[in-house]
């Protein structure tokens, strides 16, 4: 127990009233309310509003991925004309003709929107906003106008790309290569999505630092390092990489608006320019980001698994540290995406490198296993989903390993086989660890229930849609079926209309889940304060939170997982029975 | 941030704002606050050095290259004008560093002198980049990428080199310009009584930023002007 | 939060009482450290020129070839020297809490990471071996594709014939002008091949002698290596 300079608080005599009432409580009329929602400094409005923007971007690129695979259902390229007319994208002067040029176009907006807009911010933006200041017992993130510009910045960038989905797109691929991204499409929507990219960073930059600084500062009295949850741990570990690996994109895309505006040089190879170093740049930050996109994820699962399981998590420091281990390694391994531009003697080190990420990976992997081992499971919408994360992303993981090792790489390379791996690492791992914790928290962010049926219903759906669309993408990929490509031999149609008619499972699955959420915000049960009976200190404030958290500064006297000897917050010991003393062995 | 009226009320005698300062709500104390805040702009500077790193990634890659191009182009520059350069930002880092400490030990007058020489220095640094650098060169044709048009050039890539010269420095500069905005705003608070022994987070912040520039010119000078 | 701060009740009477108006636990540097520390990079910033132009100077008199590398890292180990001053004493990492330094170090250690892989790359990416085949000439050729009129040729080399046709200038007019103009040029890199580009070709030594080639894929490189 550390003791803690209570400050100024009990100076200032006392509390101030108005500030204990819930953070959803509407502030007079509803201009008022949406007034007082734009200028919130408040972490808890702000991670509801980057929940929504984050899931209004995710079916934008979602409408995008469906799109492709309409087009990707036939051979030839002629569906996507069908549907939409070439209008849209007028291929003249293009070598891959008015088709080829939308389906470019379709393909970068899916990529770059779904890895920009959604799925770097998602989770540590929203859900990450949201609990984190709550699980370390602080009343706000360390800066907490920070804290909004973050907010305001992700949407001034997401404007930009609405704009060039709204103009035509843009055909780059989302990786902005060089000469693509100085060459093709138009001029301004180019120099809109460089821009997009180049602002986004910044909102990163922000959520990032700011989380390290609450970590560091703002824990509640009596909580060490290693008393924090484990969300917390991945959250710490994510913001390191978004503070370290951020700003070479922003000095990239500096860098590649120039080229693309003044022709300097640098990136281009017609003036002399190097576009492996473009590589280099782009994939020092995108490498390290994929474990923003997974960590968060995996600090999300760690809670889920050990409240709906009621046990201890097995090997809490073994998580703990395989995520900063994670951090670490993610940047040593960056070019592994480039094992067929740079030289052989870089490829080679790297390849040897990346093997490094599946040991902290599988720590994490088996920890969760052994958590599950004789707990009390709870088949829950969230654990249902956690579930569902183990086995996706041990596919994904495991497929992960092939690609590493240069040999097998230089086959699967730009195949199918790595659209398969990346989806079910960063579909089926963070957006569905996603899913799992909209569904554990969603009580606690509107103090509402949802239909645990038609959730659990819409959970399967999911999977089932998940997997038909990319479990056959890794035979394609294997077979010799190239990505990016609007069309292809006869002989891998079948494959492809399976994994078209799963991406429509896939999307019905979350329409259910839509109509679960509207139906809990309108009619949804009333929620307590902890359905659940977790321990961490998110559960020991209200059902809904109130405006400055906690009604008295927090003392942390337990752990975040002692399920075996501490009844849960606001629960009666009848609701979760604690094991007989005898019986407990506390395994760490 | 508080207003106050400190001439318009003759009633009781007024602290100077620093005194008065409140952290903000969610933070236990004062000190708490100093201490996060100055985390939170080490991670900030953290941001910078790797910005700036992508530069310095360009320029090695180049000097591999290109070496001929690069000892070339490094010809051009006068190393006069970047000694100079040199020395009026590291005198500029060392009043800022004397203006805090005069606001530790509350001799505002002094904190003030500081400032405005820090600012002087600043102002100088950027006058003669573009007078002597700059606005030369670029006129002569020394231009970047495709805008290249100097016609007494004898080595092949010369236009990435003057690519990376404009790049880096020019980043640079920017960086100067906005911690010029930056300086000029604590002078206005400063004046106002906003610094004082207790309360001086935002001047230690610009300070640190202000250092930072320097740093990455300390290795920028040498690079350009004096490698070949 | 207009009201007075509440942890120091008397402060608006002790104004100057020194017990109350401390930075709390702040260390405020000696003016003498800050001044003696300026002096030490003032002295730094007169060294590390001077070590450039000895390089030059022991070029034109003593006609002395110091390789290129001496230059690059006296320069840097000058430049390193300044920059720790710079952080350890205005930016008192020394007196600061350990966070700061640790945080400070961990994003060197990035940078250096960053830049020590792709120096690594482009060390490996002159070695080409022969099954990628063709002719890679490394990082371009410096051509001006990308810029209208400009028919193949170097950038430089059509800035210059424009300017020499637009002037009406004769060759030897020209000549002489760049020379003028390059004479204030003391160092040149001519005399060390070794730092020029070039273009890199070839395959690795040895490294398909037992390889699972055709017959006719052997020959083929071998009539490529004698020529």
């Amino acid at each position: 127990m550390t003791t803690v300079d209570r400050g100024l608080d009990h100076l200032q005599g006392g509390h101030d009233d108005h500030h204990d009432v819930p953070y959803l409580t509407a502030k007079g009329g509803p201009i008022a309310t949406v007034w007082d929602w734009m200028t919130t400094v408040d972490h808890k409005k702000i991670g509801v509003m980057y929940l929504f923007s984050v899931l209004f971007m995710f079916f934008l690129g979602g409408v995008a991925a469906l799109m492709l695979r309409i087009e990707l259902f036939e051979p030839t390229r002629q569906t996507a004309a069908g549907l939409t007319g070439a209008a849209f994208a007028s291929g003249e002067g293009s070598s891959v003709g008015a088709v080829g040029k939308f389906y470019n176009t379709v393909m970068t907006m899916h990529g770059a929107i779904m890895v920009f807009m959604f799925i770097v911010p998602g989770i540590p933006a929203s859900l990450g906003n949201f609990f984190l200041p709550l699980q370390l017992g602080a009343k706000d993130v360390a800066f907490p106008r920070m804290n909004l510009a973050s907010w305001y910045v992700y949407v001034f960038g997401s404007f930009f790309g609405v704009y060039v989905i709204l103009t035509g797109g843009v055909d780059t691929g989302w990786t902005f290569y060089t000469p693509y991204s100085t060459s093709t499409s138009g001029q301004p929507q180019v120099i809109a999505m460089i821009l997009a990219v180049f602002v986004l960073g910044f909102s990163s930059i922000f959520t990032g630092l700011n989380f390290i600084v609450t970590v560091h500062k703002l824990r509640a009295p009596g909580m060490g390092w290693f008393d924090m949850p484990l969300f917390i741990w991945a959250l710490y570990a994510t913001s390191i990489i978004q503070v370290l690996a951020t700003p070479v994109i922003g000095v990239t895309f500096l860098l590649l608006l120039f080229e693309r505006l003044f022709q300097i040089g640098i990136f281009d190879p017609g003036l002399g320019g190097d576009p492996v170093l473009f590589q280099h740049f782009f994939w020092f930050y995108s490498h390290p980001v994929v474990y923003v996109m997974i960590l968060p994820a995996m600090g999300i699962i760690s809670e889920v698994l050990a409240v709906h399981s009621r046990k201890r998590l097995f090997g809490y420091r073994a998580i703990a540290f395989s995520s900063l281990a994670i951090a670490a390694v993610s940047f040593l391994v960056w070019g592994h995406h480039m094992f067929t531009s740079q030289g052989e003697l870089a490829a080679t080190i790297f390849s040897a490198l990346t093997f490094l990420v599946a040991i902290p990976t599988a720590v994490k992997v088996f920890n969760w296993i052994a958590t599950l081992y004789k707990g009390s499971i709870a088949l829950t919408t969230p654990m249902l989903y956690a579930m569902q994360f183990l086995f996706l992303f041990s596919i994904g993981g495991l497929t992960g390993l092939p690609l590493g090792a240069l040999s097998t790489d230089l086959h699967l390379h730009d195949s199918y086989f790595v659209v398969a791996h990346f989806h079910y690492v960063m579909f089926g791992g963070t957006v569905i660890a996603f899913l799992a914790g909209i569904h554990h928290w969603w009580p606690k962010m509107f103090g509402r229930m949802y239909n645990e049926f038609w959730a659990k219903i819409a959970s399967l759906i999911v999977f089932v849609g998940f997997n038909m669309t990319f479990f056959t993408q890794f035979f394609l990929g294997t077979q010799g079926m190239p990505r990016r490509y609007a069309s292809y031999v006869d002989d891998f149609q079948l494959l492809h209309q399976i994994s078209t008619v799963g991406s429509f499972i896939l999307a019905a699955g979350f329409f259910v889940h839509l109509f679960v959420f509207i139906h809990s915000l309108v009619v949804g049960e009333r929620a307590g304060q902890n359905p659940w009976g977790g321990l961490t200190l998110e559960w020991e404030t209200d059902p809904v939170p109130l405006e400055h958290n906690f009604r008295h500064e927090p003392v942390v006297r337990h752990g975040p997982y002692d399920f075996e000897s501490v009844v849960p917050p606001g629960c009666d010991e009848k609701e979760f029975p604690l094991p007989p003393k005898d019986e407990v062995r506390t395994i760490h | 941030m508080a207003t106050i009226d400190s001439k318009a009320s003759g009633v009781a005698k007024q602290d100077p704002l620093w005194k008065r300062y409140a952290p903000g709500h969610h933070w236990r104390n004062q000190d708490d606050e100093f201490d996060g805040a100055k985390i939170g702009i080490w991670l900030f500077l953290a941001t910078e050095i790797l910005l700036f790193s992508g530069l310095f990634c360009a320029y090695a890659v180049f000097r591999m290259l290109y070496p001929e191009s690069i000892a070339q182009g490094s010809q051009y520059l006068d190393w006069r004008f970047g000694f100079i350069n040199t020395v009026v930002l590291l005198i500029s880092s060392f009043t800022m560093a004397m203006a805090i400490r005069d606001v530790q030990l509350n001799k505002q007058g002094w904190a003030s002198i500081n400032l405005i020489i820090t600012l002087v220095c600043a102002t100088g640094f950027l006058a003669i980049k573009f007078a002597f650098e700059y606005i030369p060169k670029w006129s002569e044709g020394k231009r970047l990428g495709n805008l290249f048009n100097y016609p007494y050039a004898t080595t092949d890539h010369e236009h990435v080199w003057w690519s990376i010269y404009y790049m880096s420095t020019g980043i640079h500069a920017t960086h100067v310009i906005i911690g010029m905005g930056l300086i000029a705003w604590l002078i206005y608070r400063q004046r106002k009584g906003a610094y004082g022994p207790t309360h001086y987070t935002m001047m230690e912040g610009v300070g640190l930023y202000w250092h930072i520039v320097d740093l990455v010119w300390i290795f920028l000078f040498p690079l350009l002007y004096l490698v070949h | 939060m207009a009201h007075a701060n509440p942890a120091h009740p008397g402060a608006a009477e002790h104004a100057d009482a020194h017990d109350h108006d401390h930075a709390h636990g702040h260390v405020i540097v000696p003016w003498y450290i800050l001044l003696g520390v300026l002096l030490v990079l003032l002295f730094l910033t007169g060294l590390t020129v001077a070590q450039s132009q000895f390089e030059i100077y022991a070029a034109e008199v003593w006609g002395w070839q110091i390789p290129t590398w001496v230059n690059i890292v006296l320069a840097m180990f000058i430049a390193t020297i300044k920059g720790s001053l710079v952080a350890l004493y205005f930016m008192q990492l020394r007196y600061d809490k350990g966070v700061n330094a640790m945080l400070f170090l961990f994003t060197i250690f990035a940078v250096w990471l960053f830049l020590m892989f792709t120096m690594i790359d482009l060390n490996g990416r002159s070695t080409i071996t022969q099954w990628r085949g063709g002719e890679i000439v490394e990082g371009g050729s410096g051509v001006g594709v990308n810029r209208e009129g400009f028919g193949g040729a170097p950038i430089f080399v059509t800035v210059r014939e424009n300017y020499i046709a637009e002037k009406g200038l004769t060759q030897d007019e020209y000549d002489k002008k760049l020379a003028a103009k390059h004479e204030k040029h003391g160092y040149h890199n001519d005399a060390n091949s070794k730092d020029q580009s070039r273009v890199r070709t070839g395959l690795t030594p040895g490294l398909f002698d037992d390889g699972p080639w055709t017959e006719a894929a052997k020959s083929e490189a071998k009539d490529e290596a004698d020529h």
